[in-house]
């Protein structure tokens, strides 16, 4: 009861403070970024400015060629060497191929780059090419085959792929910046001290901000999601998964908040603690950068899991093994901040 | 209804004591005072009680409970007004309240009576961040009825309030007072110790030098006063003022040098006399006598019994100014 009390006023109070409206509004801010601005595929196609310098018939079977095998890339033919100097001058992510008939009588391929390019990816070009060449053999046979350890899973757009690092920073971790600023208004304005000098007691007190926070973070992850994913997340795990999620971030942030009396002197741990948080993104980003340390991170599993749920086949044990973790660490952090509260604020 | 014995307090630890062998008793029903400058030790020694600050040496029982070990449950019979006012500055006065009620577990006072009592009923429903010092304040102070304490702490209860107010605040305290309540005060204001305590105790340096009623104090270390006021010819006005003695000091540091009860010429009467103000002892047999010699001869204009203040018998005892 006294809990409740506590919890429902403390969301009363959560919607008098410019606080509560910070978190929504980088939730709107984020729904309208990734919608409006960024496209769903962050990957652009590049141009290629083509120049087919050669007599028929080798000209139409060049320009076959190279139809057949642009695929995503957009082949733009231009009628002079100077004219595709000038276009990758334009554009500075596209690249040139110039096709002619050399002096000894060969059909020549010449890659015009821009020079950034490093020579791993110049060799990468000039041997796909050649091997794209190759298929076009008289009784080519394809004898390379492919096995991927990880098994094969569907491609998220890299819109989805960025929805969990979205969830996790904002979302899960909201109680670890915004319960913050709440304890701190509380102690500054000495309304702690005058809880406790009623029945109620610091748990209540505690539980209550938990509350209030899970609250926030529920909101916010459903509206994102709802916004971004659409149709294709998993509801009802992802919010079982974010409810545990949140619960851990908003008691490593009671937990920090035990230690100081104001959010100035809070801040630089509240940073560290943030920013060694954020580590995790790389590895999710770079799955072939994944050392030990940065998956021992609790974000990582959270992006991880997070990420599954967008899938159309989630690994469920895997989601529900890290939510039961985080729960577990959340009650393990929770009882040492409250012993610390319980120190300091006494009785 | 309080029983703390040799209860010391160190807030690093050591041997710096901000409170140091400390022991005394409050009674149901009684009003007592605790009464030192600031850093004396008083809100150090309210904040154990109220369990605020752990108890660490010394034994405290407050309503029955052992603060050693106290008790959620014991805040039902407490009452607590900081001196610093803490309230939600984004709830109403009456949201305040209305949360706070819902936090005991025993019968608790309508909160829109309680405005009505200090005068807050106008802006029951506006934020408390609105609110002027004062008008904080007695939010503060009416929090602290909502449960019906049995034991109230008030500390500084009516400072920084108009005289009206703080008069409002008095009469409240009066009638709980009256009705039974044991109050714990801690204040630095010696008037209103005098008016609403039974006993008061001064503390300095963390040390109780004195518990005693106020009327006690007055007789055992206050000199009886007259002051009288009378008509002196004009050549004998300066022979007065000669003869005014220092009676009671109000210096710093209690050596008795000060100038309170020195004789003083008011304004003429136009035909060469002078109005006379002057203070005599009605212990020391020479102001005795001059007293009788000034009856005796003079036209007495007023004439008033006066006591010494509890204030002149702190600085009197403890040798420091409550400031």
């Amino acid at each position: 009861m006294k809990f409740l009390t506590t919890f429902l006023k403390d969301l009363k109070l959560s919607f008098r403070t410019f606080y509560i409206y910070i978190e929504i509004a980088l939730a709107v801010i984020f729904i309208l970024v990734m919608l409006f601005v960024l496209p769903e595929n962050f990957t652009t196609e590049h141009d290629i400015y083509t120049l087919i310098e050669l007599e028929e018939p080798a000209y139409s079977s060049v320009r076959t060629l190279f139809d057949e095998g642009a695929e995503a890339d957009r082949l733009i033919y231009l009628d002079s060497r100077e004219a595709i100097e000038n276009a990758l001058l334009e554009d500075r992510e596209a690249a040139g191929i110039h096709v002619f008939r050399s002096a000894e009588g060969r059909i020549t391929y010449d890659f015009v780059l821009q020079g950034y390019e490093s020579p791993k990816l110049v060799e990468l070009l000039k041997q796909t090419f050649i091997g794209d060449l190759t298929t076009y053999m008289p009784d080519y046979e394809d004898q390379v085959s492919i096995t991927t350890l990880g098994g094969a899973r569907e491609k998220l757009s890299d819109r989805l792929t960025v929805l969990p690092v979205f969830l996790v920073l904002n979302s899960a971790f909201t109680g670890l910046f915004i319960v913050a600023a709440y304890i701190f208004m509380d102690k500054d304005e000495g309304t702690i001290k005058a809880l406790t000098v009623t029945p109620a007691k610091i748990s209540d007190y505690l539980l209550a901000k938990l509350g209030m926070m899970l609250v926030m973070g529920m909101l916010t992850s459903l509206l994102v999601t709802l916004a971004i994913a659409r149709g294709s997340a998993h509801y009802g795990p992802l919010m079982i998964f974010m409810a545990a999620a949140n619960l851990f971030g908003t008691a490593i942030g009671l937990l920090l908040t035990s230690f100081y009396d104001d959010l100035m002197k809070a801040m630089s741990s509240i940073f560290v603690v943030v920013f060694v948080l954020a580590f995790s993104t790389i590895s999710y980003f770079m799955p072939s950068f994944s050392p030990l340390i940065i998956r021992m991170i609790p974000t990582y599993p959270m992006l991880v899991s997070i990420r599954e749920l967008l899938y159309q086949q989630p690994n469920l044990t895997y989601v529900y093994a890290t939510a039961g973790g985080l729960l577990a660490g959340a009650a393990l952090i929770f009882m040492l901040a409250l012993y610390r509260f319980k120190k300091t604020l006494t009785v | 209804m309080v029983k703390v014995e040799g209860l010391y307090y160190s807030y690093t630890n050591d041997d710096k004591y901000a409170v140091k062998d400390i022991s005394f008793e409050i009674a149901e029903g009684e009003s007592f005072g605790l009464l030192g400058p600031s850093g004396a030790g008083k809100s150090t020694t309210q904040n154990i009680l109220t369990g605020l600050l752990p108890l660490k040496t010394g034994e405290v029982q407050v309503a029955g409970y052992d603060m050693h070990h106290p008790k959620r449950e014991m805040f039902n019979k407490l009452g607590v007004s900081f001196e610093q006012s803490n309230v939600y500055g984004k709830l109403t006065a009456l949201e305040n309240l209305e949360f706070y009620r819902k936090l005991f577990d025993v019968p608790t006072l309508d909160p829109m009576e309680l405005l009505t009592l200090v005068g807050l009923e106008q802006v029951a429903t506006k934020k408390a961040a609105t609110f002027s010092k004062g008008m904080k304040h007695r939010l503060t102070f009416v929090r602290s009825m909502l449960n019906q304490p049995i034991l109230w702490f008030l500390d500084e209860p009516t400072t920084g309030l108009d005289p009206a107010i703080a008069s409002v605040i008095k009469d409240i305290v009066k009638e709980k007072k009256e009705r039974g309540t044991t109050i714990f005060l801690t204040t630095h204001n010696m008037f209103l110790a005098d008016e609403l305590c039974d006993r008061v105790g001064f503390i300095v340096d963390g040390e109780l030098r004195l518990i005693d009623s106020p009327r006690n104090l007055k007789l055992k270390y206050g000199e009886k006063l007259v002051e009288v006021e009378y008509v002196e010819e004009a050549v004998k006005a300066n022979q007065a003022i000669a003869a005014a003695q220092p009676i009671v000091s109000d210096s710093a540091d209690g050596s008795g040098t000060g100038t309170v009860g020195r004789a003083t010429i008011g304004g003429g009467t136009g035909t060469g006399a002078h109005l006379v103000r002057r203070h005599f002892s009605l212990v020391d047999p020479v102001e005795v006598a001059a007293l009788q010699e000034v009856l005796a001869t003079r036209k007495i204009e007023t004439m008033h019994t006066k006591e010494a203040t509890l204030e002149e018998i702190f600085i009197k005892v403890t040798g420091r100014k409550l400031v």
